[in-house]
């Protein structure tokens, strides 16, 4: 049976800008599993990228709560960042650090041992074939190895649940395969993965289950297989444009 | 748990420190050096000529370890705002496991030691300058590290709270323009806060709204003792309170614009 490691409680985001109340979320509620990859997909402006920024705490939500343990992760808000780690849709490595030094100084804010730090540094250098840019500076790295330092550094303190934004944005398609394998290599290592995406062949091949957003709220959840079944379909991407061509009708 | 916040935030200050020393320390150097050196130099030799007093060189350079720091908090302001509006590397600082208000905090510590460490170099370099006029001799130490600390800290603040005003790049010049300039022109560092009342006395007591001029007023008393100048301690407590103003108003506005998560 499925354990949830996080509850969504009625979760609202609402922005304020001159006189309008814009809803980026409004009434989230889903349950995350341990050790699944969750593909949270919708159109642009659906509430995906606000949903895992307050999921990785970079901001509050208007109201709602987000559950961990059956206790608000506000409650102990360092306890539960220190098994989040966050990977932004930008990249903001610090480019005064060399590679390196980025890892061993996340490695230290996380209260990691020194031995752990190194250990961890050489088995992801070896890993994602890092070890020649150890020493330079992140802005000679191409997109495809900054976001591998972005995910080493997410995952310098073994967290348990990894946010990814956007992960494969504005990449070649080779790139983006050399990134899913590395993102179904967390769920090997037992890592819960919230990724957030606009590609629909990503979540398909990527995720044990899919959430839809659409404007702020979850238009509907289940696996891919599932979804394709419900909709009659061969292809996810069908099922996507079916859903879209609801909203519009609605 | 405090003690791992306590970590992570000497963690952060060391890692800025680090970067600090490889990337900005020696140019600092180099360039508070020529501005403080260019400047000494035409008050002392220069404009003595001209009928200004011999004694303005010393003053200059007594107001010169305040200006340095003024200004140096306008060159981290840029660098924040620069990041804000940039690469974003604060979103990560601000998801560690620390209150936000702690980033905050360690970026006004940082502000304060990085100004320190590179404004103390007015003193060989106006010794070197000034000659004899500058007797080291006769300068309070300990109201002198206070003052300069205490104004160290103040331009930290200051710093804070001007990042929090400047929307984007574009208008950051309005901030040193509006704000700044006249700040540091009306601050003391050409003239006393006792010769500005003598010439203006309404103005002059506008002008204690302006912070800058208790960090010039305490620093000249280090140097040149209490005569002339506004009381050392009440030049303190009011730095104090600028501080304290500055710091809490920057730290609020920053959080609410950043939309930090608060604990």
């Amino acid at each position: 049976m499925e354990s949830t490691l996080l509850r969504i409680v009625d979760l609202k985001k609402h922005y304020r800008e001159k006189n309008h109340l814009f809803k980026a979320l409004d009434g989230v509620n889903l349950e995350i599993f341990q050790g699944e990859i969750i593909g949270l997909l919708g159109v642009n402006g659906a509430g995906k990228t606000t949903l895992s920024s307050i999921l990785a705490t970079l901001h509050p939500a208007t109201s709602g709560d987000i559950v961990l343990n059956g206790h608000s992760i506000y409650d102990d808000l360092a306890g539960y960042r220190r098994m989040v780690g966050f990977c932004p849709q930008k990249i903001n490595l610090d480019n005064d650090l060399t590679i390196k030094e980025n890892l061993v100084y996340a490695g230290r804010y996380m209260g990691v041992s020194e031995d752990e730090i190194h250990e961890k540094i050489e088995y992801f250098f070896r890993y994602y074939n890092l070890g020649k840019y150890a020493d330079s500076s992140p802005d000679i790295l191409s997109g495809g190895y900054a976001r591998r330092v972005l995910i080493t550094r997410a995952l310098m303190h073994s967290p348990k649940l990894v946010i990814l934004d956007e992960p494969t944005v504005g990449l070649d398609p080779h790139v983006r395969h050399q990134l899913w394998e590395t993102i179904r290599d967390l769920k090997n290592l037992g890592v819960t993965v919230i990724l957030t995406t606009h590609y629909i062949d990503e979540a398909e091949f990527l995720s044990d289950r899919i959430c839809v957003l659409e404007s702020g709220k979850i238009k509907l959840i289940d696996t891919p297989q599932g979804l394709l079944t419900a909709y009659q379909k061969s292809r996810l991407e069908d099922v996507f444009i079916e859903l879209i061509k609801e909203n519009k009708e609605q | 748990m405090e003690m791992l916040t306590g970590l992570t935030f000497l963690r952060m200050l060391k890692t800025d420190l680090v970067k600090y020393y490889r990337k900005t320390f020696w140019d600092d150097l180099i360039n508070k050096s020529i501005w403080v050196g260019c400047v000494l130099i035409i008050s002392t030799y220069i404009w003595p000529h001209v009928g200004m007093s011999e004694q303005f060189g010393l003053f200059m350079a007594i107001g010169s370890l305040v200006s340095c720091s003024f200004w140096d908090a306008w060159g981290v302001t840029a660098q924040f705002v620069s990041d804000l509006t940039g690469s974003r590397e604060i979103d990560y600082y601000i998801t560690l496991p620390i209150p936000s208000w702690v980033f905050f905090i360690k970026q006004m510590v940082f502000y304060t030691v990085r100004s320190m460490a590179s404004a103390w170099i007015m003193i060989p370099l106006s010794k070197l300058i000034l000659g004899a006029r500058l007797d080291l001799w006769s300068i309070s130490y300990g109201k002198f590290i206070l003052i300069f600390i205490m104004t160290n800290i103040f331009c930290s603040t200051l710093s804070l709270l001007m990042t929090s005003l400047v929307k984007n790049m574009d208008t950051i010049d309005n901030v040193s323009v509006r704000f700044l300039f006249p700040m540091w022109f009306f601050g003391g560092s050409q003239f006393s806060w006792m010769t500005f009342y003598a010439a203006a006395p309404l103005f002059a007591y506008l002008n204690l709204c302006n912070p800058l001029v208790y960090a010039m007023e305490a620093m000249h008393v280090a140097f040149l003792g209490q005569e002339h100048y506004l009381p050392f301690w009440v030049c303190i407590l009011m730095l104090c309170v600028f501080s304290g103003i500055c710091g809490y108003i920057g730290t609020r506005r920053l959080i609410r614009q950043l939309d930090c998560v608060r604990s």
